[in-house]
């Protein structure tokens, strides 16, 4: 009934040819032309920041009271993307979720990409970028530090936890791959610089003994991060007292919300990779399946989420909270953002009820696509509309984007997306010692059961 | 000279320089060194010493700093009185030097037109001095000339046939000696006074009655029933400042059981005035005859429909019936007083007069003097028109006034005025008239000259220089002088040879303590004796509805829709155009700046077709403009409201093109109100920049209100908004030295001199209309404006709203770098250096109060208008938040004095800048345990309470609620609830209090 993990048994030199080759095989125009137009948005966001530093971000749109509009968005945005990754690749592998094997990854690395964009945000939208360093507890002669009361410096730790975490798992991943592609490129230079970076793995049993350990130590130590980045991202929001911030649920809504946007990031990118590589045999639709499953949970805490805050902003018999929550959202200045959330993030998951939705390619990435502007409606929503209507009347001001703003948006999916394809084409997007365990571990599987071939998950 | 002078390269130089080298060269090509030079050369004139009577001409002895006098210090600021002058009426003020360079303006205490408070006007007009675009030198037909020279040729002329001369209204003896000593030279000449914020009306209404031009010096502090006719007395009249504390006197209400006055205000729009109106009647300008006449019919017991007629059919005249017939019960029965106002025509002074005759409130609740200004001795405009057109004028002297700009087009003055064979003309800067004209001379600023001039009571002021004239200058009086016949005018003397003409050393220190005080002690006019001189006719013909039928009484207006100009409350006539402070100055009611509209009635605006931001087309007059429209709550209907002083040609980068020239709309019979030909939209739109676009509270109790009846019934009706919230937080530590401010909402008018005071005391940047329109303004006090009830019938709440320094205070914990935090005397600090920008601060502040430096104002703000800078505060970078202060410089100041002489500062010692300019002395300040302040008598009163205390912010600001006197005869407007809710999100049954 449900779809295999792995289609066919491919020996061990036909796995490490295909998933190793795609480094090596030339691209065709289409690279050439991707690469192009993702370096010249990649152009276009350092040209953008370069003018934000240089004439102020009053070249931005924000203005008071909307004191932080799209950085902001485009920050919590990018980095509840970067959630899935960690997600896939240690709250699964600890889980052992098998399934997690051919995209975990192609998801790492689409979250430090997603993370990196996130990190450009919090000290570009700084009136003074350049002491963006006072948010970290620095042995400063003066002996100033960071106000921990503020979420702030808890924020700036975080993102930089989780991003160092998330690049040494990922490495430390990458390890056994490297030194294969070490073993296997075809000329000395890359041989040179694939050695260099597998940082002299050599296969011995005592070294995968040691991996295995680390693996798992690092998975333990990630998926605590998980749910501490994007809590602390919500404590931005929710230690304040403006009307549709200040609430206890931010934390875990903010989580499952991260993880929802990140699995739409995710299958986003996914359908496309496979159909270009070809990989239609190790990333199944079982794969794409599952992530749908996950999509329609998290949907779901999202759903809930909306809910209670409707509920406690009715419920605390205050007028701010009330108007904020059931007249300026659905009907105030930039209305548009809140139909658009309401739609993305709870009517189209509704959708993944369907097994044939789950399962059909195309349905999937368009409703993947809806709900990634689903989420980013969904953080202009809570940011710019809350900041849009605060407590006294008189200073209800609207907010409308620059040009830059705008620019600087479509800027980090470009560099994004030139960050992704560069990995795509240097590194080897699927785990290949990964793929061969498991391909083993079918096989010995399939010789115990007598059904051949069509049985699944580890 | 000291070591650290001769330092300074241009002081070396020339040890005896009459200007700094360098200010005669064009601002606009200052570059970095230049500026450097100039401000070292400032720095060099503080050695020179503004010393009074040795500043203007210092050709005698030059004192090095080491025999400076001995209250000069480096650091050490100064003030000095001299005196603002507005179409003729002076305001005693103090100006703050800081080594000679004038910053800040504050009232004269002693001055009775300012009793320390001062306009939105004498605020600004320290920046004027700094304009980047003042003239710096004189013209002759557009090229550079000696400005010696020409006033050597002036004073060479004799008999100058068919001499004219156009000058402001003047209330100068020096200026009205040296016009008699013209007109003895010069046996033709004549003087046309003009403004197009003339008086005349009200001294031909006094004419019309007494027989003589009067001036009517009003005694609100003794007046319990005022009616205003279209009377601004708060804000738009001469003597507004000194009226507004005496207002206030009547007006704030210190207990429930005491009394308080009545204002009755019928106006065609809302003015500060009418927004502490217990009775505000919206009426056409043009109506106001007619009320004035049924108000004369009801306080003599007459039938008020005789003069009435038309109104009392429909339900609009019910509503005016009734408020005539409550107001004319007041005057009678109280000690009452009619104001009419400047606008309206002499019939309505007229009838003012025979009321107040008739309530018997002349000699008590007003009294008369002759006028300060010499203006109804002269021609006016009309009358210069008249010769122009006939070829009369040979010679023309244009000082101050701006015709082509201002005129009615109907006088043709701008068809004959180039046709006049010589045109000389004198202002501060060049504009559309100096254009037209053959010689241009540099006006020097009043704070660089000498002169006098009379105060509204006739009280003589002295103007004296604080500064070098920053750019070759001449003054009025000295140009005067010329043309009566002196080569080398000089201000200084001919002040010396009227005021002091002793030499002794006894003369010398009483001159020297004359112009310490700013003014000569016992010169205001003996009051006159007015006597009603008027034949029955007379009386009848104005006591009838008048017979010409537009503009006419209410009812005949039907149908067409009346235009009512109105000098802004920010630019004024124009005059101020290149001031960037009132540019950016938010007015009273549409919280608009950088530029004018047409404001109208919601309603009047359904029948147009319009909403806010359409642009119109006004046609009237004989001209046509385009404009944007506005909805102003309150406005009359059928009537479109438009400010003055818009629309310039030649007003310089900051004042051009902004808004609409209305203007063009005027004509010299009706200057005021007139009926519009034709409003049409164009179909296109203007996004205006408004600061404050949402009047309503929202059932929030925000700014709250209550009848007199009502707080006497229940005096704590404020409690919920200032009774604590519990809370699980320990208890905040808080010194026994605490700052707070009080704020009495009563009293408020609206008037904006706080808000223009701070700007000037805490060198608050400003950042342009499109900077506005994204919300960016920099204002550190803003006066929020709550409407309650009707869009017709409005009740106006002023909140001045600058930081609360709250005790418990949001920005604080969430700024990450600790650059807000609070000091251990109860402010909330900002330390600028250690701000990165995050703007957390302010999304978290409640008040909305923080302002954020999104580009480096400063940087662009024009180098000579640093020059006005305070010393004592920081001036801002990019990136940075910013906010109210508590004007802790102003408090640090007073600390040390109080250090060094040990001893703690005295109650009374700290007055921050909106407390010390504010006209009706709405705002006390003051630490919180000196408890003999009115600070913290007014924060115990009754009706006391705190703006979202439900936050648990717990503010150091406090505000007094608004409290109504209302007419019984009238009902009662307030709501049951002062929070009456309109978003519907709340249910009514629950008390406000239970909020969060």
């Amino acid at each position: 009934m449900s779809e295999p993990l792995l289609i066919g048994r491919p020996s061990d030199a036909a796995l490490g040819d295909e998933l190793l080759g795609t480094t090596w095989r030339a691209g065709g125009a289409g690279w050439k032309i991707a690469f192009a137009i993702t370096g010249a948005l990649t152009a276009l966001l350092f040209a953008l920041i370069t003018y934000t530093v240089v004439k102020g971000i009053g070249v931005w749109g924000t203005n008071i009271p909307v004191g932080w509009a799209f950085a902001i968005i485009n920050f919590v945005w990018w980095i509840g993307i970067g959630h899935a990754g960690t997600f896939i690749s240690a709250i699964l592998y600890l889980f052992e979720q098998g399934w997690r094997t051919s995209i975990n990854r192609f998801s790492e690395a689409m979250t430090l990409c997603a993370v990196l964009q996130a990190a450009i945000f919090p000290v570009l939208h700084l009136g003074r970028p350049w002491f963006a360093y006072w948010l970290f507890p620095y042995p400063s002669v003066m002996e100033v530090w960071p106000q921990t009361k503020s979420a702030l410096p808890w924020d700036a730790a975080a993102v930089s936890t989780y991003f160092t975490v998330s690049l040494l798992f990922w490495y430390l991943g990458l390890l056994p791959d490297l030194a294969s592609l070490r073993d296997s490129a075809p000329t000395r230079r890359r041989r040179v610089i694939y050695g260099l970076l597998a940082l002299g793995w050599n296969g011995k049993a005592v070294t995968w003994r040691h991996y295995k350990a680390v693996y798992l130590v690092l998975a333990g130590l990630a998926a605590p991060l998980v749910l501490s980045v994007h809590s602390v991202v919500s404590s931005d929001f929710a230690i304040a007292l403006v009307p549709g911030w200040h609430s206890t649920i931010f934390p875990p809504y903010f989580v499952a919300g991260a993880i929802f946007s990140g699995f739409a990031m995710v299958i986003t990118l996914v359908i496309p990779v496979r159909r270009v590589f070809g990989l239609h045999h190790v990333i199944t639709r079982k794969h794409l399946e599952n992530c749908a499953k996950l999509i329609l949970v998290t949907g779901w805490i999202v759903a809930y989420g909306y809910m209670i805050e409707w509920f406690l902003d009715w419920y605390s018999g205050d007028r701010a909270e009330m108007y904020q929550a059931f007249v300026a959202r659905p009907f105030g200045p930039n209305k548009i953002v809140f139909y658009l959330s309401m739609i993305c993030n709870v009517g189209v998951p509704q959708i993944f009820w369907w097994t044939r939705a789950r399962t059909s390619v195309w349905v999937l990435w368009i409703a993947s696509l809806l709900i990634n502007v689903g989420m980013w409606s969904e953080r202009m929503m809570i940011i710019v509309q809350s900041l849009q209507r605060e407590y006294l009347p008189s200073q209800w001001g609207d907010y409308s984007p620059t040009w830059v703003d705008i620019g600087i948006l479509i800027g980090t999916i470009g560099f994004f997306a030139l960050l992704f394809l560069a990995f795509l084409r240097l590194l080897p997007f699927i785990s290949l010692s990964e793929m061969r365990e498991m391909a083993h571990e079918l096989v010995k599987h399939d010789r115990r059961t007598p059904a051949h071939g069509e049985r699944h998950d580890g | 000279m000291n070591r650290s002078d001769r330092s300074l390269p241009l002081a070396a130089v020339d040890p005896d320089p009459e200007f700094p080298p360098g200010v005669d060269q064009p601002p606009a090509e200052l570059d970095r060194r230049r500026m450097i030079q100039l401000l070292a050369a400032g720095a060099a004139l503080a050695g020179l010493g503004p010393i009074a009577g040795c500043m203007k001409k210092p050709s005698d002895r030059i004192m090095p700093r080491v025999d400076q006098r001995p209250e000069l210090t480096p650091g050490v600021a100064l003030d000095y009185a001299t005196a603002t002058v507005m179409d003729g009426y002076a305001t005693g003020v103090l100006v703050t030097t800081h080594e000679a360079r004038p910053t800040k303006v504050e009232g004269n205490p002693d001055h009775p037109a300012s009793l320390g408070a001062t306009s939105v006007f004498d605020q600004a007009s320290v920046l004027q001095l700094y304009d980047p675009d003042r003239a710096t030198g004189a013209l002759d037909r557009g090229t550079p000339a000696e400005l010696a020279t020409l006033v050597r040729q002036i004073a060479g002329r004799e008999r100058i046939e068919g001499l004219w001369f156009l000058l402001h209204p003047q209330s100068s003896p020096l200026i009205e000696d040296a016009i008699a000593r013209i007109r003895a030279r010069h046996p033709g000449a004549r003087f046309a006074f003009d403004t197009p914020v003339s008086r005349r009306a009200v001294f031909e209404g006094s004419r019309l009655v007494f027989g003589r031009p009067l001036e009517p010096q009003y005694r609100f502090d003794r007046t319990d029933a005022i009616v205003a006719l279209d009377a601004d007395f708060l804000a738009a009249m001469p003597n507004a400042v000194r009226w507004s504390r005496d207002f206030a006197a009547r007006r704030r209400i210190a207990a429930p059981q005491a009394d308080m006055s009545r204002l009755y205000v019928a106006e065609p729009h809302p003015t500060p005035t009418g927004s502490l109106a217990d009775h505000a009647l919206a009426v056409r300008g043009s109506e106001l005859r007619a009320i004035a006449a049924a108000l004369l019919a009801a306080v003599e017991g007459r039938a008020i429909e005789r003069a009435l007629p038309a109104a009392s059919a429909g339900a609009e005249g019910e509503g005016a019936r009734r408020w005539i017939a409550a107001a004319a019960r007041d005057l009678r029965t109280r000690r009452g007083l009619v104001v009419v106002g400047d606008r309206q025509p002499r019939e309505v002074h007229a009838l003012g007069h025979l009321i107040n005759q008739a309530i018997g409130a002349v000699g008590s609740t007003v009294v008369f003097t002759r006028p300060a200004v010499i203006e109804p001795l002269g021609d006016d405009l009309a009358a210069l028109a008249a010769a122009l057109a006939a070829g009369r004028v040979q010679t023309l002297v244009i000082a101050e006034a701006n015709p082509l700009y201002t005129a009615p087009p109907d006088l043709g003055v701008a068809v004959h005025l180039p046709r006049v064979p010589e045109r000389i003309y004198a202002d501060l800067a060049e504009n559309e008239t100096s254009r037209a004209c053959h010689w241009f001379l540099p006006l020097a600023h009043a704070m660089e000259s000498w002169g006098d001039a009379r105060g509204y009571d006739g009280t003589v002021t002295f103007i004296q220089p604080l500064i070098q004239p920053l750019h070759a200058g001449i003054t009025l009086l000295e140009l005067l002088s010329a043309f009566a016949g002196d080569p080398e005018p000089d201000g200084h003397r001919a002040v010396r040879a009227r005021y002091a003409p002793g030499t002794g050393d006894e003369a010398t220190a009483a001159w020297q303590a004359a112009l310490q005080r700013g003014l000569v002690t016992g010169s205001a006019f003996a009051l006159e004796v007015a006597a009603v001189r008027l034949g029955d006719a007379e009386r009848a013909t104005l006591a009838a509805p008048p017979g010409d039928p537009a503009p006419g009484p209410m009812g005949q207006m039907r149908g067409q829709i009346e235009l009512v100009f109105e000098p802004s409350p920010a630019v004024y006539d124009g005059r101020f155009s290149a001031i960037p402070w009132l540019q950016e100055l938010p007015k009273p009611f549409d919280k608009l700046t950088w530029g004018n509209a047409a404001r109208m009635s919601r309603a009047t605006a359904a029948q147009l077709g319009v909403g806010d931001h359409d642009v119109v087309r006004i046609v009237a007059g004989g001209g046509a403009v385009t404009v944007p429209v506005l909805i102003l709550p309150g406005h009359v209907d059928r009537c479109v409201s438009l400010e003055l002083g818009y629309g310039r040609w030649a007003a310089g980068p900051v004042g051009d093109g902004v808004g609409s020239n209305v203007y063009s709309l005027r004509t010299s019979d009706r200057p005021w109100f007139a009926p519009a030909a034709g409003i049409a939209a164009t179909g296109e739109r203007h996004r205006l920049a408004i600061t404050q676009e949402h009047q309503r509270q929202h059932g929030r109790q925000i700014a709250l209100e209550a009848t007199l009846d009502e707080y006497r019934r229940d005096p704590d009706f404020t409690r919920e908004r200032w009774q604590s919230e519990p809370t699980m937080l320990a208890p905040q530590f808080e010194s026994f030295f605490h700052w707070g401010m009080t704020i009495d909402t009563t009293i408020c008018s609206g008037c904006n001199a706080c808000v223009i005071a701070c700007q000037a005391e805490n060198n608050v940047p400003t950042v342009g209309a499109d900077q506005v329109r994204r919300n960016r303004e920099m204002h550190w006090l803003r006066i929020d404006l709550y409407r309650e009830g009707g869009d017709d019938d409005p009740r106006f709440i002023h909140q001045p709203m600058l930081c609360q320094h709250c005790a418990n205070a949001p920005c604080e914990y969430v700024c990450p770098t600790y650059a807000t935090q609070h000091s251990p005397d109860g402010l909330n600090e900002m330390i600028y250096n250690r701000c990165i920008g995050t703007r957390f601060c302010s999304n978290n502040c409640p008040y909305k109060v923080r302002r954020f430096n999104w580009f480096d104002f400063t940087e662009d703000t024009a180098r000579t208008r640093q020059l006005q800078y305070n010393p004592n505060v920081t001036v801002r970078s990019r990136g940075v938040m910013e906010k109210c202060t508590y004007c802790v410089q102003r408090i640090r100041a007073a600390d040390i004095a109080a250090r060094k002489q040990r001893r703690d500062i005295r109650p009374g010692e700290v007055v921050t800048a909106c407390q010390q300019v504010c006209p009706t002395g709405a705002i006390q300040f003051g630490r919180l345990d000196h408890d003999r302040t009115l600070n913290v008598q007014w924060r115990g009163e009754h009706r006391h309470y705190a703006v979202l205390n439900q936050l648990g912010t717990r503010p150091s600001t406090v505000y007094l609620a608004k409290i109504w006197n209302p007419s019984s005869d009238l009902p009662v407007r307030l709501d049951e609830d002062t929070g009456a809710t309109e978003g519907g999100a709340q249910d009514p049954a629950k008390p406000p209090g239970a909020e969060r």
